[in-house]
Order: C-alpha cells, then sequence, then structure tokens
C-alpha cells in the first residue's frame, strides 16, 4: 500500500511539474514575444532618428565643405537633401520637355535609361510604356544604406554613389534637389557608366550664363542653392562629357527658348583640364534679358561624344 | 556579316601608334585595312572623312581624349586630324576597340569616363582586365608591343640598363648638360637606351663617346629587359610596368620627371618599384636583386584577329 501511495505520488509530482514547467515555458515565451515587440518599436522609432541624422549630418558636413567656405553656402545643401528625400517639386514643363527631347534625339525603343531621384514612378512608367525595355529607377529614402524594391532601387542621397550602375546609354536627374546634389558630388560616380547622354535640371543664376566667369560656383537665394552656369557645365565636363548645351531655360523674359550655348571639354591635364565654349547665343538675345540678378531652372545636356566639335 | 566587306583602319599618333604589327597581319590575311598615324600626314581628316560611308571597325592605341586641339598643347603640329572620339562620331563603326599603347598607365586620367564608346577594351593583363571590365567589355590579349619571340639570352655587357624616358627635358638641356645630370649613375656600369625620337642619334653618340654602353634606339625593349636584372627608369613610361611585370628589379629615378599628379595612381599596382628621389642616392652596388614571376605574355595575335573580325 505504501509503495503503490508513492507510486502514485510519484507521477502526480512529476506531472505537476511538467504542467509547471510549461507553464513557465509559455510565459517565458510570452515575455520574449512582448519583448521582440517592443525591441522592433524601438528599432523602428530608432531608423526614425537615423534618417532624421543623417539629414542633420549632412548639413554639419556640408559646413565644413570647401564650397561653405567660398560661398558660404555649403550647408544650404540640407535644402537640396530633404528635396530629395520628400521630392515635393513637380514640375510638368521639366518633365514634358525631358521627355520631348529623349523622343527625339535617344529613340526609346534603343536606349536604355537611368532615372535617379523622381518621388513618384511615374516618369519610369511613361517610359517604359514608350517602350523603353531597360530603366533603371533609383529614389531617394531617408535611411542609410540601399534597399531594393520591385520597383527600383532607394538609397540615401549622400550615398548614392555606393550604388553601382549597370552600363545605361541616357542618364537623368529629372528633378533640380538631386540635379543640384548631383553637381556637387561628381555625379555620384555615374559618368563613367554612361554611354550616351546625361539630363539634368539645376538651378541656375541667370547673369551666370554668359560669363565665362566662376569666381563664385554658388549663391543662395530664398536659402537654397543656385548654380554659377560654368560651374555646372565643369562639373558635367569633368563626369566624362565631352560637350555641354542647355535645353531648356525657363523664365518669361527669354519665353522658354533654348539657349545656344555649347561648351568642350578640352584635356590638358588632369589638374589643368577646362572647356571652351564652342558656341554662344549671346548674340540671340540681348545682354538685357540676362542682367537681372534671379535664379533660372535650366535644362542641360552632357554627351558623351564631341558631337558639336565639327559644327 | 562578312568581314572582308568591311575596312579596318588602324589609328594612332606617332610613338603612341603600336598597331602596326597587328595591322600587317591583317594585311597578309588580305583584310581590307588602312594605317593612319596622324602624325605621317598632313591632313588625315580628309582619310577619315573618305570612310565615312564604308563600314568600319575602329581601333585605335591612341588617347582617348588627344585632338588636335589639346594636342597642341604638348606638341606643336600642323597636321589637321580628328581625336578617336571624334572618329567614332563620324565613321559610327560597326565595332570599335582600344588597344592602350602604354603598360603603366593604360588610360589617363578622364579616360575611364570614355572608354565604355568603344566595344572592346583589348587588355595586356591584370589588373586593367578586371579593372576596366566594369566600364567596357574586355578582352585579355596580352601586350601588343611583345611579339613573345623568345630573345636570345646573350650574356650583356651590364646587368643593368637604364630606358630614359621623359626625353624632350633632356633634349631642352642638350647632350652635353644631360650627361653630367645622370652620368653619376651611368657610369656605375649602367648601359643606356634612348628613346626613339627625333635627335636621340645625337644623344646616343655623344654618350658613346664618353664611354658610357649605348644601345640603339632601335632595340626591342622588352628584349632587352628580359637580358638585364635591373631596369632602371624615370618618369610615368611604359617600361616600368613592363620591367615588373617581366618580374625584373625596377628601379625608378624620380629626380627631374615629370609625374603630374598621377604618380600615385600609376604605381598603385606596383608595389615593389624602388624609386629614388635624388640621381645621387642610387647606388648599384646596394641594390638587391629581386625574383618574381613573369606575368606578363605576348600579343595573342590569334585570338585578337578573331575579336576584332567578329562582327
Amino acid at each position: 500500500m505504501k509503495l503503490l501511495l508513492k507510486k502514485i505520488y510519484s507521477k502526480i509530482g512529476s506531472r505537476l511539474r511538467k504542467a509547471l514547467h510549461i507553464t513557465e515555458m509559455q510565459s517565458r515565451l510570452d515575455e520574449v514575444n512582448h519583448r521582440a515587440f517592443l525591441l522592433q518599436q524601438e528599432v523602428e522609432k530608432l531608423e526614425k532618428v537615423v534618417g532624421t541624422t543623417n539629414v542633420l549630418l549632412s548639413g554639419i558636413n556640408t559646413s565644413t565643405h570647401s564650397l561653405h567656405d567660398e560661398s558660404h553656402g555649403g550647408s544650404y545643401e540640407m535644402y537640396d537633401i530633404f528635396e530629395a528625400i520628400n521630392s515635393r517639386e513637380d514640375d510638368s514643363v521639366s518633365m514634358n520637355t525631358i521627355l520631348e527631347y529623349i523622343e527625339k534625339h535617344y529613340p526609346y525603343g534603343q536606349n536604355s535609361y537611368a532615372i535617379v531621384g523622381t518621388a513618384t514612378h511615374s516618369l519610369p512608367h511613361i517610359l517604359q510604356k514608350k517602350g523603353v525595355k531597360k530603366i533603371t529607377n533609383i529614389r531617394c529614402r531617408s535611411l542609410v544604406g540601399t534597399k531594393h524594391q520591385s520597383q527600383g532601387l532607394m538609397a540615401y542621397p549622400l550615398e548614392l554613389h555606393t550604388i553601382s550602375l549597370p552600363l545605361t546609354d541616357v542618364l537623368l536627374f529629372p528633378n533640380s534637389a538631386i540635379g543640384s546634389l548631383a553637381v556637387n558630388h561628381a555625379m555620384f560616380g555615374y559618368g563613367t557608366k554612361i554611354r550616351k547622354a546625361v539630363i539634368l535640371v539645376a538651378y541656375v543664376m541667370n547673369d551666370s550664363i554668359f560669363s565665362s566667369e566662376n569666381k563664385e560656383k554658388t549663391f543662395v537665394i530664398n536659402d537654397r542653392l543656385v548654380y554659377n552656369d560654368n560651374y555646372i557645365r565643369q562639373q558635367i565636363h569633368a563626369s566624362g562629357f565631352s560637350d555641354v548645351r542647355c535645353i531648356y531655360t525657363s523664365g518669361e523674359n527669354i519665353n522658354h527658348s533654348f539657349d545656344e550655348k555649347v561648351s568642350h571639354f578640352t584635356y590638358k591635364t588632369s589638374s589643368e583640364s577646362e572647356y571652351e565654349v564652342i558656341k554662344d547665343s549671346n548674340s540671340y538675345h540681348t545682354m538685357a534679358v540676362y542682367n537681372t540678378h534671379i535664379p533660372v531652372k535650366k535644362i542641360y545636356l552632357g554627351t558623351k561624344l564631341p558631337v558639336s566639335n565639327r559644327t | 556579316m562578312q568581314s572582308k566587306n568591311i575596312t579596318f583602319l588602324f589609328y594612332g599618333c606617332g610613338s603612341e601608334y603600336v598597331l602596326h604589327s597587328l595591322y600587317e597581319e591583317f594585311s597578309k590575311r588580305k583584310y581590307d585595312c588602312m594605317e593612319i598615324d596622324v602624325m605621317a600626314h598632313e591632313d588625315s581628316r580628309s582619310l577619315v572623312d573618305f570612310l565615312s560611308d564604308r563600314k568600319v571597325v575602329f581601333i585605335t592605341s591612341a588617347h582617348l581624349l588627344m585632338d588636335k586641339k589639346n594636342f597642341s598643347v604638348f606638341y606643336k603640329t600642323e597636321n589637321e586630324f580628328y581625336g578617336p572620339l571624334e572618329v567614332i562620331d563620324i565613321l559610327k563603326p560597326l565595332k570599335s576597340f582600344f588597344i592602350p599603347h602604354d603598360l603603366t598607365q593604360p588610360l589617363i586620367h578622364f579616360e575611364e569616363m570614355f572608354i565604355n564608346q568603344f566595344d572592346y577594351f583589348l587588355s595586356p593583363c591584370e589588373p586593367y582586365t578586371s579593372l576596366y571590365s566594369q566600364y567596357v567589355k574586355t578582352e585579355e590579349v596580352g601586350w601588343i608591343k611583345y611579339t613573345g619571340e623568345k630573345a636570345s639570352l646573350k650574356k650583356q655587357k651590364n646587368k643593368a640598363i637604364w630606358f630614359l624616358s621623359d626625353f624632350v627635358v633632356h633634349l631642352t638641356m642638350g647632350a652635353a648638360d644631360s650627361f653630367a645630370k645622370i652620368s653619376p649613375i651611368l657610369k656605375q656600369g649602367i648601359s643606356i637606351k634612348f628613346p626613339l625620337w627625333e635627335g636621340s642619334d645625337e644623344f646616343e653618340e655623344f654618350f658613346s663617346k664618353k664611354g658610357i654602353h649605348v644601345y640603339p634606339s632601335q632595340e626591342n625593349s622588352i628584349d632587352l629587359i628580359s637580358q638585364h636584372d635591373i631596369i632602371l627608369t624615370n618618369g610615368l613610361s611604359s617600361v616600368v610596368a613592363e620591367s615588373y611585370l617581366l618580374g625584373k628589379t625596377t628601379i625608378n629615378i624620380m629626380e627631374g620627371s615629370h609625374y603630374g599628379d598621377e604618380r600615385e595612381r600609376a604605381f598603385a599596382f606596383f608595389p615593389d618599384i624602388q624609386f629614388f628621389e635624388h640621381i645621387s642616392d642610387f647606388k648599384l652596388s646596394k641594390i638587391h636583386i629581386q625574383k618574381r614571376k613573369a606575368l606578363l605574355q605576348p600579343l595573342d595575335m590569334k585570338k585578337a584577329i578573331q575579336l576584332i573580325t567578329q562582327i
């Protein structure tokens, strides 16, 4: 009897211990789940903080940039970083001009395109509908690192240089914020991967267009960077484009006309290379039109081959 | 497409035109081919224009950005000629090939931005094959100046030889001053070879009379490198890489040489080069002969022809 009771107690005890163990495991698992949930929330918060910090740090970095010393405008680059991330700019005039131009000169079916810094998927979508087979679409995000998505790549604006662009015929910087950053960041090193042309939108000080002077690379108007036309051309040439021309200039005074200034890269040595203006529209427009110190939006075209050299 | 109906254009500039052996091989095989050394024609533009309605395969060893304007910065010439990029624009070749003439710097600064205008980069060896394959289709065919014919390994008078480059500097000095400057090295028992250049025969005669062992400038550099243990170089000459990649102890004398801001970049792949800042620092007796594997391969003529004729 004693033995029987002992066995029963032992069995009951074992079952109780097992039950207690399972309950404890269950409660620990719940705790782990809860902590994982909290951790996920913390990660999300942290990502937001990192994104914001990146933008702030960009501003801090640019204040030590040589541009800041020269024009005290370097830290205004933050404006372009915010703009590129949020891409509030939506200018159908620029977009239509770009589309019209590439339709005429770089047939959709025969060329590949890389689009950097669009807010929406509309431009890649339009190009796709028009028959472009190969499009690399890169959008900007506030977090560090790059991310692959079904609709393309995403990268923090100042990390665009980490993306290895495939060999592409035409590169587009369709909004002025990303165009502005591209000018200041050696086109993120994409020049070596482009076979035919780059199209870049930027804000330019109109009285710098027909001046060969490059004293001030940038100007600050309403808290944003506006460029010297000559500086933009220099940067496009330095990224491996023989000729640079303007395909669109905004502004009522010049009636949206194309300005005809064409500059050509001349190699001397790595430190002395320069460009020369080989065609100028100065004779077509009165200087008075350009004498006002206001920013205008321009669309530049840089071509790999020196097509203008023989004209 | 039958490659026999196509004109193969071999194009280059003066001593940087290194495609003659390839041209000869094409001629022997009855391909329709044309050779243009822009220094040998007063107006090679008309020859290129003549080909503009033909089907052309373009092969060049000229610097990509070398055109009449920027070439004149270094060397005054009355000759009229196009740069390689202009030729591509005019002829729109069925295929285009770049074969470098310089092993130390196959592409100089800025050129890597434009190498994607060619269909192929025919690389002499690694690391260039891997390096440039990110920009353009690259095939390794060996070194164009290296025929692979076994040079007789006859015992030479001296175990060390100086391949003098930056010769224009010495021409400006004159033979007597040049001798006074570099004889502290040569008198240690070092032979010299001048580059094949206008005026080099006068130097050969002067240095020989002073008791220095001089090789004729027409001698094959690769053969001479093979026959010596220690190779002295100066500046950014192609011989630096040729010697290094043939496994020889390679010395670079910096005094009086011009590197621009390319020195670090150009020598990044050759870590064992021994640099001497001053001529007086160099003591032949203190040079330890290094034994390294020869990595340089002769031109694979069969492969090169196969690639070029594959349309």
